[in-house]
């Protein structure tokens, strides 16, 4: 099925609000989830697989100054908050996620925080992926054989006040984020159907009373 | 991306987000010259759109395919139109509704017989079908059965419906929904400004119901001709001139104002940054002062015609009908002062918001703007914003909470224990996921609420920081313990320098008015003519007065504010 960004967006927000996640988490997740899959990276799967967990709302993180233990869970609901405690940390700083699934969600948090002068650095798995400021013209580079982590690994975030400069093969993801505007983005028909599975449960089941107070209700349109 | 807001206004004097930010004074909004139906036609004669009708395969019932291109030096877009048959006991203004007279897109695509083929497959179905990225807007409209078969009537016979006809009811066909924005698979907002046709909100919405109103004309044109052709005519210049799109809007206009924080305060920082610039205005040309007495003696005229069964609205409109002439003649008689002033059009602001009603205010201040194009116009560029918002985690719970109390009052003031004050609880239905707004305490639903109560989040904010002993410590750390008060956080947060962001009512309280909310983003729009049906949906006319496509030149594109459709010299 072929859906745009702003469909998935709001389906995973949905979707996640469903399962019970607080708002702002959902946001998060939503954003992140259309930013990744616009871009060719795997987010979709990552999502519904969270979605399936029960409890989904996140548990207080246990760790100190400098680590956390993410105890397995997802960053699909954890990404802002852990680069919110990388800013927090400040730059040069590094902190340190243990156990985190998911670790590409932590992508566009900190993408988005280019906004503000940030760079960050990521590295799981014995890898790095970075995010780096759009000034200096490197753009976001990730190694396409470093995507899939739903086991849990170990996360080295690392703020850095402008541009970063890192020896990583580039993609140019913006391209493919804008050939994914302009045809839409195809997705698995079956993610799609379970994710507006979970979707339904933030809905309000419709009864008579409900249609007959709606908007529009009880007013002759032959006129 | 769109030139941000304008530059000098900062020393402007604008009216305070507490006076203009409240729901009474939002749902007294009319059209001004900036609302986007307004910028619309003024950038198509600027820009000398052609419009051409490429094909018009409709039947004697008015069934078939049109199409109409749209030619703008960046490009072409097409709007294209299949009408249907339609029982009368299928025809609902609902979203819930699953048939229509007729439905519409608006495409890039070239519209060969495959693409004609898919959009029949799918534009029809409305939400239930699919469109692509080339599609920009899909929507669908429903027969006036008050004035279409008249109107056909009328044009058979050979003659003109008579005005009066017209304007009672104001449009031959109604819009029930016009999406847009990357739903049902139609392109993406960021795609479509990318295309380069379109950079403002809602503009190529707007487009298409002005190009759906050129359809019903050609509609009755073609009905009456078909019905009997030796005789039948085409509708005058003057006819379309009294005809508008209508419109019926229900709640979802209301979660979009909540939701969109940052576009709302932006469009209202331009309407008031308007203002404040003819406020501050001196002395202008005679012309512009004649221009504006005209308006005014216009829009008196006006409000004889502005109809509703609603009773509200009609004691509102009978306040203007008593109050603005009154206020008209005044000012006659004391226009040699007026003129006289340093500041004159402040002079009159201050006049009208001393003396007036809410409505009287908005509609004079409408009125202020109108020969004014030279000062406010360049503000309709700035209406488009990047809507992000992040949250800042090192702000400390003192200081947070100090803004709260800084820019908030109005939200901590409610006791939200009061059932009163959450009285309504806004949910989306699971049918065809219809915003709509329940009763708290009488119906199911409450615990999938929509967190559209800015107010009580606010202060459910507030008092967790009271309750935080370390005062110094960052967001952040009070949000991987509390992560639900994550959303609302950012939002205070992202919004502190933006005053006109956030209304400033309990949108869940017993008290709130619901039609507010959409009277408000219609205005902008530019609509008129609000006929609220409840508390919770109104019709509205959109276009009416406006030129059709065929009379549009620089003159008729930004003549039609507060339009007198009975004037037989109209």
């Amino acid at each position: 099925m072929i859906v745009t960004l702003a469909e998935l967006e709001a389906l995973a927000k949905r979707a996640l609000a469903g399962r019970g996640a607080p708002p702002g988490l959902d946001e998060d997740g939503g954003f992140a989830t259309a930013w990744l899959e616009s871009r060719g990276l795997p987010a979709l799967p990552a999502l519904v697989a969270q979605l399936a967990r029960h409890p989904i709302a996140p548990r207080p993180l246990d760790g100190d100054d400098g680590s956390l233990d993410a105890g397995g869970r997802s960053a699909v609901l954890l990404c802002g908050a852990l680069i919110d405690l990388a800013v927090l940390n400040g730059p040069g700083e590094t902190l340190l996620v243990r156990n985190l699934a998911d670790p590409l969600f932590l992508l566009p948090l900190a993408d988005r925080r280019r906004r503000a002068g940030w760079s960050f650095e990521l590295g799981w798995g014995g890898r790095a992926a970075a995010c780096v400021d759009k000034r200096s013209g490197a753009g976001l580079m990730v190694k396409p054989d470093d995507l899939a982590h739903d086991t849990p690994v170990d996360v080295r975030i690392t703020l850095h006040e402008g541009p970063l400069a890192m020896a990583l093969p580039q993609i140019d993801y913006e391209a493919y984020r804008r050939r994914t505007l302009a045809t839409g983005l195809l997705v698995d028909d079956l993610l799609w159907r379970r994710l507006g599975e979970h979707a339904a449960s933030a809905l309000v089941p419709a009864t008579a009373e409900s249609r007959e107070r709606g908007a529009g209700a009880s007013i002759s349109d032959n006129e | 991306m769109p030139k941000p807001a304008a530059r000098d206004d900062a020393a402007l004097a604008l009216r305070p987000p507490e006076t203009v930010m409240r729901l009474a004074r939002l749902g007294s909004f009319h059209q001004t010259r900036l609302s986007f139906m307004r910028s619309l036609l003024r950038r198509a004669v600027r820009e000398n759109w052609r419009l051409e009708r490429e094909r018009f395969d409709l039947d004697d019932e008015g069934i078939g395919t049109a199409v109409y291109a749209l030619h703008t030096p960046a490009g072409s877009v097409r709007l294209v139109c299949f009408g249907h048959a339609l029982a009368d006991e299928e025809r609902s203004d609902r979203v819930i509704a699953e048939k229509w007279d007729s439905t519409f897109a608006l495409t890039t695509a070239d519209p060969d017989e495959a693409t004609l083929e898919r959009l029949f497959a799918n534009v029809p179905k409305q939400e239930a079908g699919r469109c692509s990225a080339r599609e920009l807007v899909l929507s669908r409209a429903n027969k006036s059965m008050r004035l279409f078969e008249p109107v056909v009537a009328a044009l058979a016979a050979g003659r003109q419906p008579a005005p009066a006809t017209l304007a009672a009811v104001g449009y031959l066909m109604r819009t029930t929904a016009v999406y847009g924005n990357g739903k049902f698979g139609l392109s993406d907002l960021e795609n479509t400004f990318s295309g380069g046709l379109f950079s403002r909100p809602f503009e190529a919405e707007l487009l298409s119901v002005y190009l759906i109103r050129e359809y019903t004309y050609d509609l009755v044109a073609h009905l009456a001709r078909c019905r009997s052709p030796a005789s039948a005519v085409p509708l005058s210049v003057a006819s379309k001139r009294r005809l508008g799109i209508g419109n019926a809007t229900g709640l979802g206009m209301a979660p979009f104002l909540v939701g969109h924080p940052l576009l709302i305060g932006r469009w209202l920082e331009a309407r008031e940054a308007a203002i404040a610039r003819v406020r501050a205005a001196g002395r202008r040309d005679d012309a512009s002062v004649a221009r504006f007495f005209a308006l005014l003696e216009r829009a008196v005229r006006h409000l004889a015609e502005w109809q509703t069964d609603d009773a509200r609205q009609s004691a509102r409109i009978e306040t203007l009908r008593d109050e603005l002439p009154r206020f008209a003649a005044r000012l006659t008689d004391e226009r040699p002062a007026l003129s006289a002033q340093a500041r004159p059009w402040q002079a009159i602001a201050d006049l009208a918001a001393g003396t007036l009603s809410l409505e009287g205010q908005e509609l004079v201040n409408s009125l202020l703007l109108e020969p004014q194009g030279d000062l406010v116009d360049d503000l309709e560029d700035s209406l488009a914003v990047e809507e992000t918002a992040d949250l800042e985690p090192r702000m400390r719970l003192a200081e947070l909470r100090a803004l709260i109390e800084q820019r908030y009052a109005w939200a901590l003031a409610p006791d939200y224990a009061d059932p009163r004050e959450r009285h309504f609880f806004w949910y989306v239905s699971e049918e065809k996921l219809e915003p709509r707004l329940g009763a708290r305490f009488e119906e199911p639903g409450a615990e999938r609420e929509q967190r559209l109560g800015i107010g009580s989040e606010v202060k459910r904010l507030w008092q967790a920081l009271c309750e935080e002993a370390d005062q110094a410590q960052p967001l952040a750390l009070l949000l991987l313990r509390r992560p639900d008060l994550r959303q609302i956080a950012r939002r205070v947060q992202s919004l502190a320098g933006q005053p006109y962001a956030e209304i400033r009512d309990n949108l869940i309280g017993r008290d709130m008015l619901a039609i507010d909310l959409l009277r408000c983003k219609l205005s902008i729009f530019g609509a008129a003519k609000f006929d609220p049906k409840s508390d919770r949906w109104t019709r509205i006319t959109m276009y009416q007065g406006a030129p059709a496509f065929e009379d549009l030149d620089p003159e008729s594109a930004d003549d039609w504010a507060f339009p007198v459709l009975l004037d037989e010299s109209a």
